[in-house]
């Protein structure tokens, strides 16, 4: 074995330049992969982060089929035991009422969507009382003065300190009516909420709804993201003989994780691709160097070297330029994915109005995870070996006599 | 006779030079696919907010498109229509009644997009009816409502249900009525499902007191190509109350971003050309060096280093051209029969169709896709063949012959 990789190792920088191309075409592919799929998971860890900390927090717990149909009748009273299981798993907790309901000013009106929060804990899960535009928030839960949405207020042609009529249906199916003050606007990029949202007290929303002390939905915060599953499982397991059950935030934004699994497929898919061309590349140097050879393995083969002995030499001789490749890939990688996660790209003009447009924060992050650099070491590794077998197979296939009469 | 030199040297080493094209060809079929997909979404999403509701053209009152309340209505609708009449190339056109408001059921309320359509002539310029999964089209009797899946599902409403639809009126009151489904579609786009509704004109217009006006003419025209001129056409026969608007004004960023993907198209040619790069050197570097002597011999009866020079980056640039015309042609034959079919993406088609593409995507084949495909492996050939051909005519004649 010793002498098989010494004579590999040699073999390697008998035709310096050839391999070094190898090398290079192996570099190529490790770097790339680490860098592209740096980009992809990076930007998606960024953007799922900003999503949930904005309004829908890592988890929330509701009725069972609230999701899907998300009717005021699928409301709960939270008692005493789910507040001591969220005290216990789970780093901050708000609760939640959500409405639709029509908003009118003057001449105008506006179909809303409301959402009935109280500030207090709802500044421990989210940021949305950080995308205060202009004014100010409203500090209790039962007052009758709302923020809105930037662009809902220009729709309205109304101003902060507007007096407005919001329309909702009941509780009972009958319309509610209140009068409110508009105390603030907020500004959060995602024009649906910009567009549509009025957000006023809990207490306010459930007095207007008639829906006494229940409410729609606990957003949930917690440390990380990879704290998510095992929280969710968590919950769920002692949720399970109630009617209440712990969505993650896949479940609550299934259009953001398919998103993401679509551009995530299509990522791997061009990598594929790349792995692909760069195999091909790898296994013509190999097979050249073999063809070659043909006379020399014709004569090791004669004075009684065992061809599977031959056939581990190519497969040595291929993993040296591969490995080589894939270090100074990793490293070059590691360095790029580095400064990424230093100096995000930040998108400018036509395609962060794009980003915008999609709900996707206009910026490209990276990551430096491990799991990116050994999934490329793999599949190029991977890639190296399917290159080798044909020229392996060449090898074995090799008759002493023929080859060293190759020319 | 260079040409003849070099088509004679590919094929010496055949198994290598097969090498080199299935790689050309593997990487083009593939990139051609990549491509096509990625413009027939983004043109899906296009056409499919055209043919839901944005058409080609729309005329309002100045100022409707950036606020879109009740009270932007046509000043009059006479001149609009005559004008429509009086322009060639526009196929149909309808009128519609636009309004934001609430629609609610026993079961729950949500916001909507209000439209008010005058059945027959909306049926010829949308598409809505061809989506329909439940029940017809407006008929043109009052009181009839066409809503959404995803809203029909969020308000728990079947056909014959009744819903209830508020909405400002004109004088600043909210107007209501009460509509029995006859229809629920599903589009392609679940923004569209989720918030879109359709009544008889007649009754938005009661409903909101808007006596005969309208919010807006949409119409479709034959020729696309010709937009820019119809639209100058219509301006022109209307006054500056109006806005004509073509759907480029009204989706630039759709617009835009179809031009935004061809140029990230070009960094996937340009990335998988460099891939291809690697091999194409050393294959050219590997046959360069099995032929020492006999460019040395080629040098030493007087064939000058340019000729030498040239045949090199002859032999490359002729693998690269066999390699793309039958990576082109399997391109070609892969995406046929997908842009007949489509490829569903059913698995995502929650997150296609919040984009408004629909789970099945038809690539579409551009003329730039065909420029990039055929282009890009020449060219890099070339550039890789530079250096084995430098080292070529660095040989010396005298060493090179006595090579072995």
């Amino acid at each position: 074995m010793k002498l098989l990789v010494k004579l590999a190792w040699r073999n390697v920088w008998r035709n310096r330049r050839r391999s070094i191309i190898t090398v290079l075409a192996v570099f190529f592919a490790t770097a790339l992969s680490i860098t592209m799929r740096g980009l992809q998971l990076g930007t998606y860890e960024v953007n799922i982060r900003f999503a949930v900390s904005m309004f829908s927090g890592f988890l929330q717990v509701q009725e069972e089929g609230y999701q899907d149909n998300p009717s005021l009748h699928l409301s709960f009273v939270p008692d005493q035991t789910l507040r001591a299981l969220l005290d216990q798993q789970v780093t901050a907790y708000a609760p939640r009422v959500y409405a639709d309901g029509l908003i009118s000013f003057k001449n105008n009106s506006l179909g809303t969507a409301i959402f009935g929060i109280s500030p207090a804990s709802e500044l421990t899960v989210t940021d949305i009382l950080n995308k205060l535009d202009t004014g100010r928030f409203f500090g209790s839960d039962s007052t009758n003065e709302i923020v809105v949405g930037h662009k809902l207020l220009q729709n309205l042609k109304a101003g902060i300190g507007d007096r407005v009529v919001i329309l909702a249906q009941g509780f009972d199916g009958s319309l509610g009516n209140m009068l409110f003050d508009i105390v603030g606007t907020v500004k959060t990029g995602s024009g649906e909420f910009d567009g549509m949202a009025v957000f006023m007290g809990l207490q306010t929303l459930q007095e207007l709804v008639g829906m006494g002390d229940r409410i729609n939905v606990i957003a949930v915060s917690l440390n990380d993201l990879d704290d998510i599953e095992p929280a969710a499982a968590a919950m769920n397991a002692r949720l399970s003989e109630t009617s209440l059950v712990a969505l993650s935030w896949d479940e609550l934004l299934p259009e953001l994780k398919q998103a993401i699994e679509f551009d995530d497929v299509s990522g791997v898919l061009t990598l594929g691709i790349l792995m692909l061309i760069v195999a091909f590349g790898v296994l013509n140097t190999v097979l050249m160097s073999v063809t070659e050879r043909f006379r020399e393995f014709g004569i090791n083969l004669s004075i009684g070297m065992p061809q599977s002995r031959l056939a581990a030499l190519v497969v040595i001789e291929t993993l040296f330029m591969a490995l080589i490749g894939i270090c100074i890939g990793l490293a070059v990688g590691w360095c790029v994915n580095y400064y990424f996660v230093e100096n995000p790209i930040m998108m400018t003009g036509d395609y962060a109005a794009m980003y915008e447009e999609y709900g996707f924060l206009p910026r490209l992050d990276s990551s430096l995870k491990t799991s990116i650099f050994t999934k490329s070491t793999l599949s190029v590794l991977v890639m190296a070996l399917l290159a080798v077998v044909f020229p392996v197979y060449k090898v074995l296939k090799l008759e002493p006599l023929k080859g060293i009469r190759y020319t | 006779m260079l040409f003849q030199l070099a088509w004679r040297n590919i094929w010496r080493n055949r198994r290598r030079s097969y090498i080199v094209m299935t790689s050309i060809i593997v990487g083009l079929v593939s990139i051609i696919l990549m491509d096509t997909l990625s413009i027939g979404m983004i043109t899906q999403m296009l056409d499919n907010q055209i043919g839901s509701h944005i058409t080609h053209i729309q005329i309002h009152k100045k100022g409707f498109h950036d606020n879109k309340i009740i009270q932007n209505l046509l000043p009059d609708s006479g001149p609009v229509e005559k004008a429509i009449q009086n322009t060639p190339g526009i196929t149909d056109a309808s009128p519609r009644v636009i309004s934001f408001g609430l629609l609610s059921s026993a079961a729950n309320s949500t916001g909507i997009y209000l439209v008010g359509v005058e059945p027959e002539t909306e049926q010829k310029i949308t598409n809505t009816a061809d989506f329909l999964v439940e029940g017809r089209y407006l008929n043109g009797k009052p009181h009839e409502i066409v809503i959404g899946l995803k809203l029909a599902e969020k308000l728990n409403v079947g056909l014959d249900d009744k819903v209830v639809a508020l909405a400002s009126a004109r004088d600043g009151t909210v107007g209501s009525d009460v509509f029995r489904v006859v229809g629920i579609f599903q589009s392609p786009s679940s923004g569209f499902d989720k918030t879109t509704i359709l009544i008889p004109i007649g009754n938005a217009q009661t409903m909101l007191s808007l006596g005969s006006s309208v919010s807006e003419f949409a119409m479709l025209v034959e020729d696309p190509k010709q937009l820019r001129r119809i639209k100058q056409r219509i301006s022109a026969q209307l006054d500056d109350r109006y806005e004509v608007l073509t759907y480029e004004d009204i989706l630039p960023l759709l617009v835009m971003q179809v031009d935004m993907y061809k140029e990230i198209m070009v960094v996937f040619y340009l990335i998988v050309g460099i891939a291809m790069i690697f091999g194409i050197v050393n294959t050219m570097l590997m046959s360069v060096f099995e032929r020492v002597n006999e460019i040395g011999v080629l040098m030493a009866i007087g064939m000058r280093n340019s000729r030498i020079f040239g045949m090199i980056i002859t032999e490359a640039l002729m693998l690269a051209i066999c390699g793309t015309i039958l990576g082109t042609m399997g391109g070609l034959l892969v995406y046929w029969p997908l842009s007949e079919t489509g490829i569903d993406f059913s698995i995502f088609s929650e997150s296609l169709t919040a984009f408004g593409i629909g789970a099945i995507v038809r690539p579409v084949l551009t003329l730039e896709s065909v420029m990039n495909s055929i282009l890009v492996i020449p060219v890099i050939s070339v550039l890789a063949a530079t250096y084995p051909a430098y080292r070529a005519i660095r040989l010396e004649p005298i060493y090179a012959i006595r090579h072995v």
